[in-house]
């Protein structure tokens, strides 16, 4: 692995330079903030821009909390729904809508609806598109708690998922 | 048995508190509580080294990537092994608190705990409720190693990028989803993934920035976030493919590495280097910490390259079962593209242009498309889409969800070949050719990485880099060794402008070359060239041909040139192909000198034959001329066979 140094330095030089600041103002945490973060001269192999959101507690004081998220409440008081709907929001919507999607798995995971229901899930999700997510820019706790009422209109995912009743 | 077993550790725990407590901090050496195991030997250990992440130094001796500071509780620990050592049979005897939030040393430091507990030593009971709630949190299974591939327009990531994910357990009901797809039966996305990242400024001009990265300025940290956080950061927020390789680690190595990833990410601090401590070498280091003998940090050298981390840890860690694929959002919606028919294309251009058909649409397979194209535009403008872009995703949404569900949502595409399956980075071409009529046999040597020429299997097809390439010939007629040309750097971005890819094509490179002719005056001479060029590359034949066109501005320096320098701008137009092993660079390129009114032209055609990921069949042909002003015009033919073997 004998390999140059320089190379790597000069190569930085060109790497491309974009700023950006997220349409829906979230310059810290909003949903799905750190892909349309700054990204000055460097791209996110290298940028320690993402925040350690699985902590159980705060007060560690790990290295991981370097960004506006790790003040944001949903590090420490919101479920996993919530994280989920928060930081995947933007496939998260598309499949919903698509009503099919390894996201939409992993949500109905976080909401302790067993994988036998997924079929279930995804189509009371996509029938129910307009009502959970009514505009274009929906916070993700509301997204959540819609989607709560959805499960709980079908006696199924009433029944099989855990994490229907907030 | 048990009583016995208690019996002897109580001893060995008084011995070594008894010896502890005469020497103190003395040479490990002397610390022999008894048992097989000795201090001398034991800090010597591959898993001991491992764990302190100490590397030999030139003078025999040893220093650990770590800075100093709390993960080590010997003052000496950064360079001694086996004071460390020392130190931390202490603390992990009597339970001392260790670092910033004084948590008990068994709990701080588990994997130390857990090497000294295997080889007999005393570990304090402790209670560690931050501990025990990080490992319950993470609750893992097994672990993958993560590979983040090139993306367009950026032939620098082309070295990649490498993550661990840390995977969960089973789901309690032992049940995997078996819903949809092969995909769909992954739920890798609720896993966790650690990243060794730099905590760059992002108000940093470029020349610091380089400056720094290069030195360590910059602080590294291991970072865990959910998988679906490094999947969008990188399928959608970069469009890059990422590469999931299992690792056969077994049960009680994959507990030590999350142990480890602990200790590291709570007290050890590194600084950040682009070349060699960066996130490969660091992903390398802990996995190093679970299997050290699998000897992996043994190859690493002055540059670590995420794509050959990936290959060796594949390689030597692999599992038997197969690298996972997740494509891009590009990609994504390529496939959603190339899966249309004519007439269903035909009606996606027109939604484009026009949503007044979209409430008419009734192929889930069209709208589906057009949600993909606008995500993808929406990712690619980092979410700056105009009012009506936003107003029509919105509606592709609403009427996407209003058309139910889809029995062939799933885009399947042909998985490409995997960056591990690719050709070797350095490669050593041997062959000979002719020059204005005189024979010639060539050495070329490069230190990296991938050119048009190159089996563009496993990287990216229209992205180049190379380094480090110096091409030395022997004239046989006047028995001269000579130094053709040496190449620092060489980058070409050529992704084809499309639906897909806005981009810009861009060259840049800096090379030197010895110079002679009559173009010069008859002095021989030698020169640095810089070049920089913009332009727009068009793809053919599902981008197996590319046409592209770029302006140049370059810059040559050198004695046997008048006033020493020559500068001026350019043109290049050229062709680029790539059929399977085959593979095409043809290229005109024409020059202006301003500074002397002096014109040059070059025409180029390279054609290469790959042979397995190692051996190449390449042949180049060159035809130089110039007009010059002050000095005699002139042309040069070159033409050359060369025998490449990747390494």
């Amino acid at each position: 692995m004998i390999r140059f140094c320089a190379v790597v330095a000069a190569l930085a030089l060109f790497t491309t330079t974009q700023t950006a600041r997220a349409a829906d103002g979230s310059s810290g945490c909003g949903p799905g903030w750190y892909i349309f973060k700054d990204v000055s001269l460097v791209s996110s192999s290298l940028r320690g821009t993402t925040n350690g959101i699985l902590f159980p507690v705060t007060t560690i004081g790990m290295t991981f909390g370097t960004s506006n998220c790790s003040a944001h409440k949903i590090v420490d008081n919101q479920g996993e729904s919530v994280k989920f709907a928060t930081l995947a929001y933007h496939d998260l919507v598309v499949q919903m809508a698509q009503g099919k999607g390894e996201h939409l798995a992993a949500f109905a995971n976080t909401l302790g609806c067993p994988w036998q229901t997924q079929i279930e899930f995804n189509r009371t999700l996509q029938a129910s598109f307009q009502r959970i997510v009514p505009t274009d820019a929906v916070a993700p706790e509301a997204i959540v708690d819609q989607v709560r009422v959805e499960l709980q209109t079908q006696p199924l995912l009433a029944q099989a998922c855990s994490g229907a009743v907030g | 048995m048990q009583r016995r077993g208690r019996l002897n550790a109580v001893l060995q725990h008084l011995a070594l508190m008894s010896l502890l407590s005469i020497v103190g901090s003395a040479d490990a050496a002397t610390l022999e509580p008894g048992g097989d195991s000795t201090l001398a030997t034991l800090a010597q250990d591959e898993g001991w080294l491992a764990l302190g992440h100490w590397r030999p130094t030139l003078t025999q001796g040893w220093r650990s990537d770590i800075e100093p500071g709390a993960f080590f509780l010997a003052t000496n620990g950064r360079d001694s092994p086996a004071a460390e050592l020392a130190a931390t049979l202490k603390v992990m005897a009597t339970g001392a608190p260790v670092g910033p939030n004084h948590w008990p040393g068994p709990c701080a430091l588990p994997a130390r705990a857990t090497f000294l507990r295997q080889r007999g030593w005393p570990v304090a009971a402790a209670f560690c409720p931050e501990y025990a709630a990080f490992r319950r949190k993470l609750d893992v299974h097994s672990a993958t190693l993560i590979f983040a591939s090139a993306y367009a327009n950026n032939p620098a990531s082309m070295f990649g990028h490498v993550v661990l994910r840390l995977n969960h357990s089973a789901r309690p009901d032992g049940q995997q989803p078996k819903l949809f797809t092969e995909a769909d039966a992954t739920p890798h996305l609720l896993d966790n993934s650690v990243a060794f990242l730099a905590q760059v400024g992002t108000d940093d001009d470029p020349l610091s920035y380089a400056y720094k990265g290069l030195t360590g300025g910059y602080p590294g940290a291991y970072m865990i976030d959910p998988y679906y956080v490094t999947v969008a950061t990188y399928t959608d927020g970069e469009s890059r493919d990422l590469w999931e390789y299992d690792l056969n680690l077994s049960e009680a190595e994959v507990s030590l590495l999350v142990d480890h990833v602990w200790e590291v990410a709570t007290l050890a601090h590194f600084p950040y280097f682009f070349a060699h401590g960066n996130c490969a070498y660091q992903i390398l280091s802990i996995i190093t910490a679970a299997r050290p003998s699998a000897h992996l940090m043994a190859a690493t050298g002055l540059v670590v390259l995420p794509l050959e981390v990936a290959r060796q840890v594949h390689d030597q860690l692999g599992s038997t079962a197969a690298v996972r694929w997740r494509p891009s959002l590009k990609r994504q919606l390529k496939t959603s593209l190339d899966r249309l028919s004519h007439d269903q294309r035909r009606r996606f251009d027109a939604l484009r242009g026009d949503l007044q058909g979209l409430q008419a649409e009734a192929s889930p397979q069209v709208v589906d498309a057009l949600i993909a194209a606008l995500n993808f535009q929406k990712f690619d403008s980092h979410n700056h889409l105009s009012a009506e872009q936003r107003y029509a995703f919105r509606a592709a949404l609403v009427h996407r969800a209003e058309l139910g569900p889809s029995d062939d949502l799933s885009p399947s595409e042909e998985t490409p070949v995997a960056p591990d399956a690719g050709h070797l980075p350095a490669q050593a071409r041997l062959g000979g050719g002719v020059r204005q009529g005189q024979g010639f046999a060539t050495l070329v040597v490069k230190g990296g990485l991938h050119d048009f020429l190159s089996d563009s299997r496993g990287y990216e097809s229209f992205a180049a880099i190379d380094y480090l390439e110096a091409a030395l010939r022997y004239y046989d007629a006047d028995r001269s060794l000579q130094l053709d040309h040496a190449t620092v750097v060489a980058v070409n971005s050529l992704a084809p402008f499309d639906l897909v890819s806005k981009d810009w094509s861009w060259r840049a490179g800096i090379a030197w070359q010895p110079i002679e002719g009559r173009a010069y005056g008859g002095m021989k001479s030698h020169q640095l060239r810089g070049e920089l060029g913009a332009g727009l590359t068009w793809g053919f034949f599902a981008n197996h041909l590319s046409l592209f066109n770029l302006a140049l501005i370059a810059a040559d320096a050198s004695p046997g040139l008048y006033h020493g320098l020559r500068l001026g701008p350019g043109l290049a137009l050229g062709i680029v192909a790539q059929w399977g092993a085959y593979h095409l660079l043809a290229e005109w390129t024409e020059r202006r000198d301003v500074i002397h009114g002096d014109d040059s032209r070059r025409w180029s055609l390279g054609q290469s034959l790959s042979f397995g990921r190692a051996w190449e069949l390449r042949a180049d042909w060159l035809l130089t001329s110039s007009r010059a002003t002050r000095t005699t015009s002139g042309a040069q033919h070159d033409l050359q066979m060369t025998l490449g073997y990747a390494f």
